[in-house]
């Protein structure tokens, strides 16, 4: 199985720059999800991995084989698109074998090759059903498993759940996730949805104006942001900013005090009367009825119903305004007034142009 | 506050579908009121009576404390913004928003003063002089939203205007929505068919379902305690968990009985029941409390942990649970701690409410049995 590597990769539509000279490795046997805004480069990236368009710059490369002069069909991809592609007036078990008797394979290998897939993508219970009267959902399911069944070096997915009802997008998600943990291949899965992102990626790739900003497991894209575009396109509502926050020098190490922050850290840089941007998860600030030490007061402007029948509040303190999620049982005897507290282990720091700095908070 | 709109026992239908039967809804001064539907439910013919697009078969409207029939649909003074918008794509972004107050005549200077000011509300002063091709779909939303409030009113209608967009630029455009109506001290009527939208930026919301209006209240009343299953059902995400089973009513008790699950319950008086009804348990995923102790109080059980749905602050776990899938909720923090296969969930019979499955009426709510 290849892992794919794109070199100095970039892609112009006359004036405007796609895709901004990449270099990136994507490793096989995992799950890379390209995520970002529409317009972000995505769909353009994986055209090209599968040779739908040439670059205008740069290398593509299977394990160490560049693939730039093969056509999509001899590049040994498999490809699912938004739109389940499946041919009508065959059954589900037809519809995955049809490519295997064009590969010219033995019974024996067929039917092995198909039992294998049907099971990873249990998909049993249809085998003798006309993909006419599948919903979207399976039908999807059944053009995952024809690719599946031929066993390429590369799965690449375009937004496979856009026509997937709400009800069905579960059932696809469960099987995705249980397929490719057997599956060794090296997969691409191109979305806008940052839950199936963090659901189904074992890395992202987040993408912003033709650049790739930061490639990196879920959780640690959500936890530690490469910048400040990261800190708000992932969570609903994304982070919180703090701009403009001075640094002072104190006993060798830097520090941000003020109405809101009490921060001492170390840094390896010189920052000393810099400004920085302090960021944090509005699911990371506590808020609390009564005073208690390190607590700020604050006053809640607005409060609405969120996921999971969550309050969100806007916590005026100061001159700023934050967002804060809650609990329904901790937002509902909520008064306007109110305490918040911002854990430094929590906040994330970032320089006045949202790159991230990696300080050490001093152990208090 | 001034009563802006007032429908009260409004009749409206089309032959024999019977849209509105006895609708009533007060809109004061300053409020935002979300129409929440599915495409097709009916919620926009709210909009069209609003706008004197269309009448009503009976009952009255009023508009700003007049009856909204003895005013011509030209002459109402409400602003409209549609949900698709066609931008001259000839025209620059400022003569793009311009356009209504040009039409209506208004003096050049008025003019800029008024577009300048509505661009900067809207976060698009320095793309004036843009044509709309070299926009992103999010900044031409932003255009057509400024060309529909450049013109002062008081009441201002909104066809679910950020329908299609990306999430992140929805979120973005809802915050700019709320703050431009609470600067422009406008009242807004607001059709949308996402729960959360509604939830986020309405002070009031009515609930369409199948070509009805089921339901009107504010957010905490619709989402917490609403009186129609459809209304649980379509109000807030993740979708709530639906455990069909029948009433059983024992020497003055009442349960709800369904496979390896009984609840006691605090009966609605004011609505009857019999034995043996067939009904529908809701629970919130919310209330599906994973990884806590044991507690007499609660329901619990061990259940099956089929899949985490990350969504970044927050966890769905999806369970199946006497061979029924749920799903529950929780915050990124215990999602993370979830790793087995099986897990101990416990739930509040408080949080549980029971509707009819033929009406789709509350009849009851859970109440505890020990502790």
């Amino acid at each position: 199985m290849a892992e794919i590597t794109i070199k100095n990769l970039t892609k112009m539509f006359s004036d405007f720059k796609a895709l901004n000279n990449l270099n990136y490795t994507f490793s096989t046997g995992e799950v890379t999800c390209l995520l970002g805004p529409s317009g972000c480069g995505k769909t353009t990236l994986l055209r090209i991995i599968a040779g739908l368009l040439d670059q205008t710059e740069g290398e593509v490369f299977f394990g160490d084989r560049c693939v730039d002069p093969l056509k999509p069909r001899d590049r040994k991809i498999g490809m699912v698109f938004q739109y389940p592609v499946v041919f009508s007036g065959l059954d589900v078990y037809r519809n995955i074998e049809l490519p295997l008797l064009i590969a010219k394979l033995s019974v024996k290998e067929r039917r092995k090759r198909i039992e294998e897939v049907v099971e990873l993508l249990s998909l049993q219970d249809s085998l003798k059903l006309m993909v006419n009267e599948l919903d979207n959902g399976t039908r999807q399911k059944v053009s995952v498993a024809r690719e599946v069944a031929r066993q390429p070096e590369i799965l690449l997915f375009d937004e496979p759940m856009t026509n997937i009802d709400a009800t069905n997008k579960l059932e696809f998600k469960r099987t995705f996730k249980v397929m490719t943990e057997n599956l060794n291949q090296t997969i691409i899965y191109v979305t806008h949805d940052q839950t199936e992102a963090m659901t189904l990626g074992d890395k992202i790739a987040l993408m912003k104006d033709g650049d790739i900003i930061q490639y990196e497991k879920p959780r640690q894209i959500y936890a530690n942001p490469a910048n400040t575009f990261a800190g708000w396109f992932l969570g609903n509502p994304g982070m919180n900013f703090f701009s403009n926050q001075n640094v002072i020098t104190s006993n060798s190490m830097y520090a941000v005090k003020n109405d809101i922050f009490d921060l001492k850290f170390k840094y390896e840089k010189n920052i000393e009367n810099a400004e920085i941007v302090l960021g944090i998860r509005p699911e990371d600030i506590k808020v609390l009825n009564k005073n208690e030490p390190g607590a700020i007061k604050g006053k809640i402007v607005k409060r609405t119903i969120v996921i999971g029948g969550q309050y969100l509040l806007k916590v005026e303190i100061g001159d700023a305004v934050c967002s804060v999620k809650c609990s329904d049982s901790t937002g509902f005897g909520l008064e306007k007034n109110v305490y918040i507290r911002l854990p430094a282990n929590k906040i994330s720091f970032f320089t006045l142009k949202g790159e991230r700095m990696d300080c050490k908070l001093s152990a208090k | 506050m001034a009563t802006k709109v007032e429908f009260s026992g409004v009749k409206k239908g089309y032959r024999k579908i019977e849209i509105l039967s006895d609708f009533n809804l007060v809109v004061e001064d300053n409020e935002l009121v979300a129409i929440l539907g599915k495409p097709g439910s009916g919620k926009s013919v709210i909009l069209r009576i609003l706008l004197g697009l269309e009448g009503y078969d009976g009952g009255t409207v009023l508009l700003r404390g007049e009856d909204a029939n003895s005013v011509p649909s030209g002459k109402r003074g409400i602003g409209y913004i549609p949900q698709s918008f066609a931008l001259f794509p000839n025209l620059s972004v400022y003569d793009n928003i311009a356009y209504p107050l040009t039409l209506a005549k208004k003096s050049v200077e008025e003019i800029k003063s008024k577009v300048n000011m509505i661009a900067e509300m809207l976060n698009i002063g320095d793309l004036l002089n843009n044509k709309p091709e070299q926009l992103s779909g999010g900044e031409k939303q932003r255009v057509a939203i400024a060309r529909g409030l450049v013109k002062e009113n008081d009441i201002y209608v909104l066809d679910d205007p950020l329908v299609g967009l990306d999430f992140k630029l929805r979120e973005q455009l809802q915050v700019d929505l709320r703050r431009l109506q609470e600067e422009l001290s406008a009242t807004f009527v607001y059709s949308t068919s996402d729960s959360l939208e509604a939830l986020a930026l309405a002070d009031k919301i009515a609930v369409f379902y199948d070509m009805k209006c089921i339901e009107t209240g504010d957010p905490e009343q619709i989402y917490r305690e609403p009186k129609n299953i459809d209304t649980m059902r379509m109000v807030g995400f993740p979708d709530v968990n639906q455990i069909p089973g029948k009433i059983q009513i024992k020497s003055d008790k009442a349960y709800f009985k369904a496979k390896n699950l009984s609840v006691k319950l605090e009966l609605d008086n004011s609505i009857s029941i019999i034995d043996r009804v067939d009904v529908i348990a809701c629970i919130r995923p919310e209330h599906i409390k994973l990884l806590e102790h044991k507690n007499p109080a609660m329901i619990t059980d061990t259940v099956k942990v089929i899949l985490k749905e990350d969504l970044g602050g927050e966890v769905i776990i999806n369970l199946k649970w006497n061979d029924k899938e749920v799903r529950s909720v929780v915050g990124h923090d215990l999602g993370d701690r979830i790793i087995e296969n099986e897990i101990r969930i416990n739930i509040d019979p408080l949080n549980i409410r029971i509707y009819t499955s033929e009406t789709g009426v509350l009849v009851a709510k859970g109440v505890r049995e020990h502790g």
